[in-house]
């Protein structure tokens, strides 16, 4: 069972990071280039496309939905440790490792949520052929994004709720998995 | 509102990712209440982060991360070191000099403290400045970039509010300014008091250094220039920066460059896509509030304490300062911002004056331990103990806190350049 599931989130996680994140770094380059382009047609020659600005907004986020399970994968999300911090330094480690079990708990939860209530919305948005403001570009396939990104974060919830419980229980797993990942905004 | 407050303060003291924190303590109070429901929630944060204007955030963080890596912060730094090395303590001048000047291209307060740190530190210590003195003026110089535009956070609190971003830079350079003369005020009695040492002024240095800087002096000129002109949105701001960076590092070493870029572009979209899974996370919490009319109720109460505006912005800053001690910036002004700008409002408080004095506040909370970032880049970098940075840092913010009382008593300060930009200047 183990080893399954340490073959498992390797895979997953090689799709996550490099796949995904690859994918989606690409993506935003592209969008990043795509407003560079739009500023020169529009200084330089004086035309715009009319679905410029719509194809940076919404190619950049899907970006990054799809990044969010990258950054849940390093466990980077922003959040406040000291007290946690603190806990640890006193010696409290299974309370902190009981927390890290709550959170993965919730995150798996609310991702598993977002993106079951995505796919209705998904579906409605496909029917109806919504539109961006521009009312050239379809929404459906970046709201797809969305879905997907929740949906990989509950993935790797998944396989770190249960590196967490190990955890607890006095034994270590994917020992290769990033840590908390210490991000400065 | 009771349940809403004691989950969400229970959740972020267990350490739960602030995001995630927002969400959950949503969905209790829409489970609990028999007539909401929380399909809506994904569209909710779907829509709040599909906004052109948003798209600034990504752009500048990415021209900041592009920049460190051409080098151009280090011939910032090159060309402050030839302007006023030669004086005594003049290169812990030009450290602030660097800070300002990177500071008007990054935006981001703790990336710049992380590089100055890797660039002036082992500089100021073999000229003889002591330890101490040296973290701690590398972790205050790096707040400046929170005022001097373009700053991601006055992008954020602009987005928040609605309010024009623009309006927010020209407001931001000002006390920007003040705190850079401050922090160099101290500088001026420490070099009088602890003898700092000098370097030598040398004129072909300086015009050797000032051409080597001319394309990252270029970048300001660019991107301040197409804001303030009216020619760029701060979005097309962001891409322009982008867009030169990207231009000045092919141009510079086009096969280091390109290695590069790859990483450089993870490192953005990593630190992007986390500010972006909060933003959607508040964009939830706020749908809540505004569904449950929650900020007018809380303005409204406000109103029955008797608070002056003083009073109410005395009040917040002592909570932004209290809660800077815990949180980062960016999660300090998406907690805070969607409650007490309603409030704020309803007494009469000018929002760009506000968002000032929250930016400062967040800039002192930086470095304010236990978790003031700067602290922690600067002891990162430098290998500087904590507690020496802190000590360093010190005076530092004794004037930032000068600085700050001066901008809350006298709004002018920060709504004088503001104000002359909605002045026709032929006199139409």
């Amino acid at each position: 069972m183990s080893l399954f599931l340490e073959t498992a989130y390797k895979y997953v996680a090689w799709f996550i990071e490099k796949f995904i994140g690859n994918f989606a770094a690409l993506v935003m380059f592209l969008a990043t280039g795509l407003a560079i382009v739009e500023i020169f047609r529009r200084y330089i020659l004086g035309v715009t496309f009319e679905w410029g600005q719509d194809a940076v907004s919404y190619f950049m986020i899907s970006a990054l939905f799809l990044y969010f399970c990258v950054t849940q994968y390093k466990r980077s999300h922003l959040a406040m440790r000291a007290a946690v911090d603190a806990l640890n330094k006193k010696g409290f480690i299974r309370i902190t490792k009981s927390i890290r079990i709550l959170t993965s708990i919730l995150t798996i939860y609310i991702g598993a949520n977002f993106a079951m209530w995505g796919i209705p919305i998904v579906e409605r948005s496909a029917m109806m052929g919504r539109k961006s403001q521009s009312l050239i570009l379809d929404i459906w396939p970046f709201q797809v994004c969305l879905v997907i990104g929740f949906g990989l974060m509950t993935v790797v919830g998944i396989f770190q709720l249960y590196q967490d419980i190990q955890s607890l229980r006095g034994k270590e797993v994917f020992k290769w998995a990033p840590k908390e990942e210490e991000i400065d905004i | 509102m009771g349940v809403l407050g004691s989950s969400l303060l229970g959740l972020l003291i267990s350490g739960v990712p602030i995001g995630i924190a927002l969400v959950s303590a949503t969905l209790l109070v829409i489970y609990l209440d028999p007539i909401m429901t929380p399909n809506a929630l994904f569209r909710a944060f779907f829509s709040f982060l599909n906004k052109y204007t948003l798209m600034a955030i990504p752009f500048f963080i990415f021209a900041g991360f592009l920049m460190e890596k051409t080098g151009l912060i280090k011939k910032l730094f090159n060309l402050a070191d030839a302007l006023v090395g030669w004086v005594p303590g003049g290169f812990a001048y030009a450290t602030l000099i660097a800070s300002v000047l990177f500071g008007a291209i990054s935006g981001s307060s703790t990336a710049m403290a992380a590089a100055m740190g890797l660039i002036a530190y082992p500089e100021m210590i073999r000229r003889g400045y002591p330890v101490w003195m040296a973290a701690g003026i590398l972790a205050c110089g790096g707040g400046i970039a929170i005022l001097i535009p373009p700053s991601v956070t006055l992008i954020l609190y602009g987005i928040l509010t609605e309010e024009s971003i623009i309006a927010l830079f020209m407001a931001g350079v000002v006390p920007g300014l003040m705190l850079a003369c401050s922090d160099a005020a101290i500088i001026l009695t420490m070099s009088f008091f602890m003898k700092l040492p000098a370097g030598e002024f040398s004129k072909s240095n300086l015009i050797k250094a000032s051409g080597e800087a001319l394309p990252a002096l270029l970048m300001p000129v660019v991107v301040l220039g197409g804001l303030y002109g009216g020619f760029f949105t701060p979005t097309e701001a962001g891409a322009a920066a982008s867009g030169y960076a990207l231009l000045y590092g092919f141009l510079s070493g086009p096969k280091t460059f390109l290695k590069e870029l790859i990483p450089t572009t993870t490192r953005a979209i990593n630190l992007t896509s986390i500010v972006f899974f909060l933003l959607g996370c508040v964009g939830v919490f706020q749908f809540l509030l505004a569904n449950k009319g929650w900020p007018q109720d809380i303005a409204e109460w406000t109103m029955t304490l008797g608070l002056t505006q003083f009073g109410f912005l005395a009040v917040l800053l002592i909570l932004l300062l209290l809660l800077s001690m815990f949180l980062t910036g960016v999660a300090i002004l998406v907690l805070t911002v969607p409650i007490f700008f309603p409030v704020a409002l309803t007494l009469g408080v000018d929002p760009i004056h506000l968002g000032i004095l929250t930016a400062l506040a967040i800039e002192m909370g930086a470095v304010i331990p236990p978790v003031g970032l700067n602290l922690f880049a600067v002891s990162g970098t430098t290998g500087v103990p904590v507690t020496r940075v802190m000590r360093g840092s010190f005076p530092f913010l004794c004037t930032d806190s000068i600085v700050l009382t001066l901008v809350l008593n006298f709004p002018i300060l920060a709504l004088w350049l503001p104000s002359l930009a909605e002045k026709p200047i032929f006199g139409q």
